[in-house]
Parts: structure tokens; sequence; C-alpha cells
């Protein structure tokens, strides 16, 4: 059961750290349309 | 032979090599992007990818393409670490930690290579080979892509493309980067770096202490690590490692490698553009700034009225240099991975004197434009070259010109952005370290030398260097995620700018030369764009260096 609790921690930090990394270059995304759209 | 007359022999014959490099590498550099023809192996991987190599992309679609790419990178290089202990050769290694592997893969797909863990302690042979390694050609190969294509903007008039992002990263691959490799590679394993795939070997010593003797393909991981700008170390103690660097020789090598295709890049640009003397002018600003810090952290690691009584004793600043190469290996290696986006170490940084130290942060926050990064290097100093213009513009009351292109208020705009926006990272990132708590529980040396390991510990993320001064908990959850996100924005931010000038100088008409036009391949204006990156770097971290290093050495 520990071992379970652990992994599913871990496992949760899995799903952090790849939401951090949609975010960041979600935002590099917007920023490149943002740049666009003052270039027009 | 003394250490300092070795140290200076040292550096006039990387000068020499460099400079016999300068003409062929450049000119070949240029000929891989400028080329019609592509190889078979070319053709196969773009039919496999489904890419049309003739569709040229508009700079958006070029950065996208970046992003895309990298976005990619950054999932498959956390997964590998994530599931290292399934992996073949992974020497028993458990998995990377979620944090520790989500900071090493934004590192490594920046081409920054900072490392919150020991090489050997943490990496299986297969994690570092099919994914550290394979990142640290990639990401060479974008900054130099974003390079080209900043290039093209200036060779390019009536468009809006820049180039196929994945066709100039396949060549630049292929054609470049891999046989650059081989050869250094195989001249490391001749020099005694070590090759090999066994496992690590526990063994008693004389006096009866267990050690653990480590394995690896070191040397053709060491060869793109320094050739690719990237520094990430196969060995916790990187390039003072003996197995990594076992002598003189190679320790030459290593630095020669760092600084050749950013030597050579300027000649490339210089023959795209179609003339040379432009290229030289750029490689004089580089040349100089670069022997300028050498001689300034030579100076500063050898003047012992300036240490301790361990200094006096020593007759040099000896704590935390490697005896093999001395303090003037040291100061020439330092210099040379600070003032490219390297990275590497043969000594350490921590242990540099105050002012040697203050170079080496100084040189990070140049924006490592003299010769930077793989291509990074290039596109920084050619957006330094368009302040100069304007700022020169400005002062005689003509309209600024750089290479037939006009430099009016929106190609100002993007150059305004570049330059803050890595200050704004690095600065605001520090500043958050410095005021909470958080932050604070990982310093460890209180006063000006813990401000200056923080300020460098972002500096060197954001500029993706990736040398650390170390004495600062960077493992710390804070440093491991706040490092991510700022290798992430210092890597993308400056080149969604510079591709956004590239963009705009593409669509312009070329004016020209005319009477009133500043020629921009004299001595001159080599001497303003000196002046201009010093103002520009001076004036922006003045205040962090004063409170840093500066208190610390006036101390």
């Amino acid at each position: 059961m520990g071992w379970f609790r652990a992994s599913e921690e871990v496992f949760m930090l899995d799903l952090v750290f790849i939401a951090a990394t949609i975010v960041a270059f979600g935002v590099l995304w917007l920023l490149v349309k943002g740049v666009e759209r003052f270039e027009r | 032979m003394s250490s300092t007359a070795a140290g200076w022999l040292q550096f006039a014959l990387l000068v020499a090599a460099l400079a016999a490099c300068y003409v062929p590498l450049g000119n070949y550099i240029a000929r891989i992007f400028t080329s019609d023809k592509d190889w078979r192996v070319e053709r196969g991987f773009y039919k496999l990818i489904g890419i049309d190599r003739t569709a040229d992309q508009k700079w958006s679609v070029y950065l996208r393409s970046i992003l895309a790419f990298s976005f990619i990178s950054v999932l498959f290089l956390y997964g590998i670490q994530r599931l290292q202990q399934y992996l073949p050769y992974s020497q028993g290694l458990p998995a990377v930690t979620p944090d520790t592997a989500w900071n090493t893969a934004a590192s490594f797909v920046t081409n920054t290579n900072w490392q919150n863990y020991a090489g050997e302690a943490t990496m299986g042979y297969v994690t570092q080979m099919s994914g550290l390694v394979v990142q640290q050609f990639l990401s060479a190969a974008v900054g130099l892509c974003v390079a080209i294509a900043m290039i093209r903007g200036f060779t390019r008039s009536r468009t809006d493309k820049l180039g196929n992002f994945w066709v100039d990263v396949t060549r630049c691959v292929i054609r470049l980067l891999i046989p650059l490799s081989i050869v250094i590679g195989l001249i490391l394993i001749a020099g005694g770096a070590i090759e090999n795939f066994t496992a690590y070997h526990s063994i008693t010593t004389l006096s009866g202490a267990h050690q653990t003797i480590v394995g690896g393909p070191v040397a053709s991981s060491e060869a793109i690590k320094d050739l690719g700008n990237n520094g990430g170390g196969w060995f916790n103690t990187n390039a003072a490692h003996p197995f990594e660097n076992p002598n003189p020789f190679t320790d030459w090598l290593i630095i020669f490698s760092l600084l050749l295709i950013p030597f050579s890049t300027p000649r490339a640009f210089g023959k795209m553009v179609g003339d040379n003397r432009q290229g030289y002018a750029l490689v004089a600003v580089m040349v100089i700034i670069w022997a300028a810090a050498v001689g300034g952290m030579s100076f500063f690691e050898a003047h012992t009225s300036l240490g301790g009584t361990a200094t006096v004793l020593a007759g040099h600043a000896a704590e935390g240099t490697e005896v093999r190469f001395g303090t003037p290996g040291c100061s020439l290696f330092a210099v040379s991975t600070t003032v490219t986006s390297t990275g590497s170490v043969n000594c350490f940084h921590d242990s540099l004197t105050p002012f040697g130290g203050g170079i080496a942060l100084f040189d990070i926050a140049l924006g490592e434009i003299a010769p930077g990064g793989i291509g990074a290097g290039m596109y920084g100093i050619l957006i330094l070259a368009v302040v100069t213009v304007f700022v020169a513009g400005l002062m005689v009351g003509r309209t600024p010109e750089y290479i037939g292109k006009k430099i009016r208020p929106v190609e100002m705009k993007y150059a305004a952005l570049y330059f803050l926006s890595l200050p704004v990272i690095i600065l605001t990132a520090s500043g958050l370290s410095i005021g909470t708590h958080i932050g604070q529980d990982a310093i460890f040396n209180p006063g000006p030398h813990g401000l200056t390991e923080i300020v460098y510990a972002f500096a060197s993320e954001a500029n993706n260097n990736g040398s650390a001064f170390a004495g600062l908990g960077t493992a710390a959850p804070w440093y491991q995620v706040m490092g991510g996100f700022v290798m992430l924005f210092g890597r993308f931010m400056p080149e969604i700018f510079a591709l956004g000038l590239a963009g705009s100088l593409a669509r312009q008409q070329p004016v020209p030369a005319s009477a009133g036009t500043l020629d921009t391949r004299t001595p001159l204006f080599t001497g303003m764009l000196i002046g201009v990156v010093l103002i520009l770097v001076g004036l922006t971290y003045f205040p962090a260096l004063a409170l840093g290093p500066f208190a610390e050495g006036l101390h």
C-alpha cells in the first residue's frame, strides 16, 4: 500500500512537470502570436 | 617552462589554430546552408518525416517548428530519464527524480547543460547516449539554424521566407556536427579519454578504502559536448576528470573545440552576405573581448596580493584548480567556456578570485557574443551590430543601414525586446530567490559571494551557458523548477525577437550603399560595436556586479 501511495505521488509529480512544459511552451507560442499581431 | 609561459603558449597556439580554420570552416558552413543539392541520406530523411525540402517557411512558421521540435524533445528526454531503470546499460541506477529529470530535460534541449546531478551516479549509459548526447547535437543545430535564418534576413529581400527549419537542422547535424564530432572524438581517444561500455568496477585501494571505477563512452560524448557548446559533462567534475580530459593536450583540444564553430561562423556570415570584410569586423570584436577576458582573469588568478594567506603561500589562486592544468589553464578554459555558451569546466568557478569570478559572470552577461554559443553568438552580435548602426545613425543624423537594410523603428523594437528579455528573466529570478524564504533556504554563502552565486546561476541558465559557481543549493525544488523555466524562456524568447527581426529585414527592399552609409567593415565600427556591447551590459548588470564580485573583491 505504501509503495502504491509513493508511486501515485511520483506519477502526480510527472503530470505536474508535463503540465509545466505545456505551460512554458504555451506562453512562448502565444508570444509568437503576439509578435505576429504587432507586425500586422 | 613556467606555468604562466605554458599558458600563454597554449593561448598563442589556440589563436593560430582558430585562425587557420576560420576561412575553410566558415566557407564550408556557408556552403552547407546555401547549397541546392541534398545528400542521399538527407533525402531519405525528408521522405521519412514527410518534409518538402523546397517549401521555405515564414519566420513565425520557422520558429513554431523550433518550438514544436523542442517541446517534443523536452517530453522525450524527460520520459527517458524517468524510465531509466528499464533501459539497458543503466548500471543499476534508479529512475531520475521528477524535478531533476525536468530541469535536465529543459537544460539539454536549450543547449544549456546545467547539471543538478552527478552524471556518473545518476545517468546510465543509454540515458546519456540516447537522451542527453542526442540533444547535444540537436540543440546545437537549432542554435545555428536560428543564426542562419537571421543571416538570410539580410541576404533576402521582398520575401517573408527564411528557409526551411527541418532542412537546416538536418544538414547541420549530418554535414557539420557529426563529421567534426567523429574527428574530435577519435583524437580524444588517442589522447587517452575513455570510450567503453564496461560496468562500474569496485576496487580496494592500497590504503584499504573502497573505490568505484566508472566507465562509459565518454570521448564521443566529450566531442559534441564541446563542439556544440553544450558543456554537460559525463562526470560530475566535468573536464577536470582525468577520464574525460586526461592531459594538457586534450585540455587544449577541448578549448579549441568549443571555440571552433562560433569563431568560424562570422566567416559564413561574410560569405553569405557576399562581403567577407563584414565577417572580419565581427570576428575582430569577438577576438578582442575574448582576449581581454583571458588576460584579465589570468591576471587576477595569478595576482597573489588579492588573495588570502593560502593564495600568497601557493603563489597563485590554487584553490579549486586542477593541478594538471594550473591557474593559466584554468583561466583560459573558464573564459572560453563562459564567452561561448558551453559551461564545461576544468576548475571550480566558485573558487575563482572575486574579480576573476566577476569576469566569468560578465562574460555570461555579455549574452555570450564573443564568440558566443553555436549560432546564438552570431545572432546576438548581429543584433548588437544593428543597435550600433542605429546609435551611429542618430549621431550623424542619417537613416541607419546595415548590410543594405534600413534599420527602422520596427527593427529597433525587436532589438530592444531581444536585449530586455534576458535581464528581465535573470534579475527577476534572482530577485525572487533573494527575496523569498524558499529561495533563501538554499543559499549557503551569505553576503556578496552568495549574491554572485545566485546571479551567476540564473545568468548561466538564461544565457544557456550551464556552468555553475556551485555553493548554492540548486538541487532544491525552487531552483530546479525556476531554473527550468529560466532556461526555456532564456533560450526561446530572444530567438522569437531575433527571428522577428530577421523576418522584418527580409521583407525590405535592399538599399544601395551611398556616401552617407556607415562603413561597417572598418576598425572604427569594430570599436563602436565593442563600446555598445560594454555599455549595454555594464548599464544592465552593474548593480548586481557591484554588490556581488566587486564588493567581495574590494572587501
